[in-house]
């Protein structure tokens, strides 16, 4: 037997070990205590984005934070430029 | 997965058995997971309860468009069992030397077992992040992109991690062999 076979095996060991008789039915049990207390509520309305989209969002908003002061810049400039 | 989320929106309705599908779902590689990460069977089902009824309790909060059901409740399952472990006792150094094989003439099944503890040990002293990372991927089949969200990092450090916790894992199973690694 080599390495990669023993290896193999203590994964395959590993990945499905025994669950005890009658898990399921002590976790239930433990759910519907707690159900009866405080059952979960679905959250508050938030606005759940992946992280691309919220840097999107994030470059975005620099970028016309960005180009709103470029404008006042240009805009002063020009009002000084007049007025000399 | 389309399961999961249909049986979510059940149990937020009202519906609290219809939990058990989840529970008997993933309790299979939870145990893998919280058995791994704790280095063995004791005290995981006091900890696989906590962690299916930690997940009943705050399923409200649980977003889909973040992470899979499994992710979620794996990443629970981590933190409790680091938790754990951080409580118990401190972690065997990394290059923790091997003991020998007992006995040259030894039955198979023997050998066999004496393998399996000494890559349980291995696994037990690796750093907890490299630890989670090859638990999380090679026990849970959590993808490679999934795992690095979950754990706050890119996708190629999770890759190295899994990496470097196989090399371990092979070198010690060599050496305990008396094979070069």
């Amino acid at each position: 037997v080599n390495t990669d076979d023993l290896f193999n095996e203590w994964r395959r060991r590993k990945r499905e070990p025994d669950v005890p008789a009658g898990f399921a039915d002590r976790v239930m049990a433990r759910v519907r205590a707690s159900h009866a207390t405080a059952p979960p509520r679905k959250a508050a309305s938030t606005l759940a984005l992946h992280p691309w989209m919220a840097n999107a969002l994030k470059a975005a908003a620099v970028a016309a934070a960005a180009a709103l002061w470029g404008c006042k810049f240009f805009s002063l400039a020009s009002t000084v430029l007049a007025i000399r | 997965m389309d399961d999961d989320l249909g049986t979510i929106q059940r149990v937020l309705a009202g519906e609290a058995e219809a939990y058990r599908f989840l529970v008997e779902r993933y309790q299979r590689p939870v145990f893998a997971v919280i058995q791994a990460v704790l280095c063995g069977p004791d005290g995981a089902e006091d900890i696989a309860q906590d962690v299916f009824l930690a997940a009943y309790q705050n399923l409200g909060s649980f977003a889909a468009s973040r992470a899979k059901f499994p992710t979620w409740l794996f990443a629970i399952a981590r933190n409790r069992c680091f938790t754990e472990r951080r409580r118990r006792a401190r972690p065997l150094p990394l290059d923790a030397v091997a003991d020998p094989p007992s006995t040259a003439g030894a039955d198979s099944a023997a050998r066999q077992r004496e393998v399996r503890e000494q890559l349980d040990r291995a696994l037990d002293s690796l750093p907890e992040k490299m630890r989670s990372a090859f638990v999380l991927a090679e026990l849970a089949d959590l993808p490679y992109d999934e795992i690095a969200r979950l754990e706050a990092t890119n996708t190629g450090t999770i890759k190295s991690r899994i990496f470097r916790a196989r090399e371990h894992l092979r070198g010690r199973l060599a050496r305990y062999m008396g094979e070069p690694s």
